[in-house]
């Protein structure tokens, strides 16, 4: 006590750092309450659904919270149904039909589709271990395309959040909720969904949300039900704008084999996948495919070695689909939006990865 | 480190802090502590940089010390900072036109293509470094022996990596003197800063999208106003991003005690190109005005049109390693020059008033012709250039008639007349367009927002352009005053929190 009795005596003394105090005081004032008015603001209304379970839909073109939404539902579901298989990885084939998939698993297997698309293998490999602590893993459906395996970091900004719940570290989740309260208070979502709020029922539904053809599915609380449905018919413009120009692209930029990507902090994370999922007996399937997004590139393939070594972690439950989706990429409608796969192409997958003599009969060339 | 990222709102605060609180007793504590500083800053973007600075710091400083042979130290660190500039700057530029004359005679040399790093803001403190060494070769100033401080003069962060191009007569003895606590200075600084701010995240960076259309995301089904509308909003874009940072730089250096150089003295309300360059970026025209014009005859020796064109030529070069910076100096060069052969009014910022409203058509004119030159500043290659021009097509004429139409109109006003009103009219055409028709309009009044914040960023310059910046007379009434800074912060926070956009001059 004495010591701060001595420093405010200093400090009242001494006129010039008195004044300094005011600046430093105000400016602090002046800057810190609207920021701590906006946070208030933010964790009431919880605009983004990242702090508090929601029951209602998410209206917002937003990618953030995509990981908390699934993961909340997971665990606002779980003690209902008591899933135990689970389809992961890529947002490529999001539109995989679950009771399409339940058909080639054992009877009783409750299957939930862990939305988590775009995660990296690090992120993978969190998510497993988190589900591995909460769910018998009975069913796993991996899929994974190149983009993911060639994402080096844990998160990227305002995109794949890994759930803070998943991740339980602080400094992360300090991350992922400022970044998210970042983005809640930016002027593009304030001035494209504040009047949106407000004049809803005047507009045209298709206009609410530039993206409400693919990604406003994702992030219903019952991610389950919604993903079913079939939104072929809303795609059809778009898909045959995209594929037509994909098919002809794809024949003059033949595909490549990409540089290797795999390194051993990747191969480390694969492995604990692995070896969570044999540690529980899991039936799993590990595919690897190959996006027909890219109108005017030559589309890479994974490196042989990076092949190898996913065969080497994962044996016979790796399954390479590259070729196969890369044709089926020709034909038009294959993909809603020039990027992820419609949900008939996602069932030919389905078929192509559990139906081993359907691939060994294909040839595997374009 | 950005001005207008996360981490300068840290580092300037823990600046600030440390400078006064701890060390405020020390003016040779505070310059050691702005060096550490300044290196932190600078080593952000990498810390490889920092050798480079140090290294032209070190040599610059030593060559200045020996009283004997001046000529031939000042020809030393003269050449090793230009060497440093052409190295990391030029080589590219120059190495790709030897190794096309090579290709002629059938020789393929590799070693050209190799892959240099730009440091941030070489030419800035090249140029600072430059002028010293000048200065004390010409006795205007005497070489220091004080090593940090001379450091601290080259490597002070607020102006570091863009300017304003401080004058060692005017700087460097800021360094080698008492700083004293000054309230007033501070909130001038702190307002410096806040309108940088807003110029940069709510104007420059609002209107990205935009002058994208004419650069990036061009169409052939869009109509020539728009392209048009994408030159102008760059012309707005460029001035509120660099301004911006001066302004930041300025501010930042207030807080610090010390006082750097107007650099940006309202350019677009000038009423004739020779103006404009009196109020742009006005601490490189004067470098090039000391240290090239004059020396090469400037307007008593020679050719005086010749000088003007070859002061503009090595601006445009200064700027970057590429011919479309040449043909814009080139183009502002001859610009200068017509208007100095048809006899316009040499308005001096520091003799003349201001412009006035009876001016305007005057400062239309001038604004187009410059947001014309601007294109081929902001092309990446001559032949985006081309094809720019082309997307603006004839149409973009009329449009530029409509714009003096509309000064012209504006001359006309009553003297009464507030631009106020203007500014509110167009906030309730937007809501009314968004509440009249919500589907397209609140699209087009976010795609527009950074005109919005531009309109706004005009009317505070017009009617503050007698003071050194915009912000300078706040209104008297304290609540009044908090009200707008507050109106300005969050702009900026909502703003800043879309984007991060680096400031466009740091690659020159």
């Amino acid at each position: 006590m004495s010591v701060f009795r001595e420093f405010t005596n200093f400090v009242v003394m001494n006129p010039i750092m008195k004044s300094q105090f005011k600046f430093i005081g105000l400016t602090a004032l002046l800057t810190l309450v609207p920021l701590a008015v906006l946070w208030a603001v933010f964790y009431a209304t919880d605009p983004l659904h990242i702090i508090r379970p929601v029951d209602k839909e998410i209206e917002y073109p937003y990618f953030g919270n995509k990981g908390t939404v699934t993961v909340r539902n997971f665990e606002r579901l779980m003690p209902e149904k008591c899933f135990d298989s689970f389809i992961f990885g890529s947002s490529l084939t999001i539109s995989t039909d679950l009771s399409a998939w339940n058909s080639y698993l054992p009877e009783s297997s409750v299957p939930y589709h862990f939305d988590a698309s775009a995660m990296s293998i690090k992120q993978m490999r969190e998510y497993m271990e988190y589900l591995a602590a909460r769910a018998p893993l009975r069913n796993v459906y991996i899929i994974i395309d190149l983009d993911v395996i060639g994402i080096t970091k844990g998160y990227q900004r305002s995109l794949f959040y890994t759930s803070p719940v998943v991740k339980n570290d602080l400094l992360y989740n300090f991350n992922t909720y400022f970044s998210v309260w970042q983005r809640a208070i930016s002027a593009s979502f304030l001035l494209n969904n504040v009047p949106i709020a407000i004049f809803r029922n005047r507009m045209d539904p298709a206009n609410i949300n530039p993206c409400a053809s693919t990604d406003i599915r994702l992030y219903l609380p019952d991610t389950n039900t919604e993903i079913n449905v079939n939104h072929t018919p809303e795609y059809e413009d778009i898909a045959t704008r995209w594929c037509g120009s994909a098919k002809d692209s794809l024949k003059m930029y033949p595909p490549y084999y990409a540089e290797s990507s795999i390194n051993d902090d990747k191969k480390g994370d694969l492995r604990r996948i692995a070896e969570i999922l044999d540690s529980a007996g899991c039936n799993y399937r590990f595919a690897l495919i190959t996006s027909p997004k890219r109108e005017k590139d030559r589309p890479p393939l994974l490196n042989p070695a990076d092949s190898a070594a996913m065969r080497e972690i994962f044996g016979d439950h790796f399954v390479s689909a590259q070729w196969a989706t890369l044709e089926w990429s020709f034909k038009p409608h294959a993909t809603y939006d020039g990027y992820h796969f419609t949900s008939p192409e996602a069932l030919r997958l389905l078929e192509f990865v559990y139906n081993d003599s359907l691939r060994q009969s294909h040839p595997g060339r374009l | 480190m950005n001005f207008n990222s996360l981490d300068f709102a840290w580092f300037m605060p823990l600046v600030f802090a440390v400078y006064w609180l701890v060390l405020g007793r020390s003016w040779r504590a505070q310059n050691v502590w702005i060096l550490v500083m300044s290196y932190l800053f600078y080593g952000w973007w990498d810390w490889r940089f920092c050798f480079l600075l140090s290294g032209a710091t070190i040599v610059t400083f030593a060559c200045a010390l020996p009283a004997t042979h001046r000529k031939l130290w000042t020809t030393v660190a003269v050449c090793a900072n230009l060497a440093n500039l052409v190295f990391f700057k030029y080589f590219h530029f120059f190495g790709n036109g030897l190794r096309r004359l090579f290709e002629v005679f059938g020789w393929m040399p590799d070693w050209f293509t190799i892959d240099i790093l730009l440091p941030v803001g070489i030419s800035f403190f090249t140029f600072q470094a430059i002028s010293y060494s000048v200065d004390v070769y010409r006795g205007e100033t005497l070489p220091t022996r004080n090593f940090v401080a001379f450091a601290g003069f080259i490597s002070f962060f607020p102006q570091l990596v863009a300017g304003p191009i401080e004058r060692s007569t005017q700087l460097l003895p800021q360094f080698l003197e008492r700083r004293t606590w000054d309230y007033a200075r501070a909130v001038r600084g702190m307002r410096l800063i806040l309108w940088g701010l807003f110029k940069k995240c709510a104007v420059a960076d609002g209107l990205i999208e935009l002058v994208n259309l004419l650069w990036n995301d061009w169409s052939d089904d869009m109509s020539s106003r728009i392209y048009f509308r994408s030159a102008i909003c760059f012309a707005i874009q460029i001035y509120a991003d660099f301004s911006g940072y001066c302004d930041i730089a300025r501010g930042a250096a207030a807080l610090l005690g010390f006082k750097l150089s107007v650099n940006f003295q309202y350019p677009y309300f000038s009423r004739n190109i020779i103006e404009f360059w009196h109020r742009w970026h006005i601490s490189l025209m004067n470098w090039f005005t000391k240290y090239v014009y004059i020396p090469i005859g400037g307007s008593r020796r020679g050719n005086r049109y010749l000088n003007v064109l070859v002061v503009f030529l090595l601006s445009g070069l200064w700027h970057g390693a590429n011919l479309t910076f040449v043909i814009w100096g080139l183009l502002c060069g001859l610009l200068y020059i017509a208007a100095l052969a048809g006899g316009a009014r040499r308005y001096r910022p520091a003799d003349t008033p201001p412009a006035d409203r009876k001016d305007m058509v005057g400062m239309i004119v001038t604004f187009l012709l410059l947001a014309l030159s601007w294109v081929f500043f902001r092309a990446p290659d001559l032949h985006y250039a081309m094809r720019a021009f082309a997307l603006l097509g004839p149409e973009s004429v009329i449009m530029a008639a409509l714009c003096i139409g509309v000064g012209w109109l504006i001359t006309r006003l009553p003297r009464k007349f507030n631009f106020t009103i203007i500014f509110a009219l167009l906030t309730v055409a937007a809501v009314g367009w968004v509440i009249y028709r919500p589907d397209p309009g609140i699209t087009a009044v976010f795609m527009r927002r950074g005109m919005f914040a531009a309109i706004l960023m005009f009317m505070v310059e017009w009617r503050g352009r007698h003071n050194s910046f915009a912000l300078e007379s706040m209104p008297r009434n304290r609540y009044v005053r908090l009200a707008a800074y507050l109106a300005l912060y969050l702009i900026i926070i909502t703003a800043a929190a879309d984007t991060d956009e680096p400031f466009l001059y740091f690659q020159f």
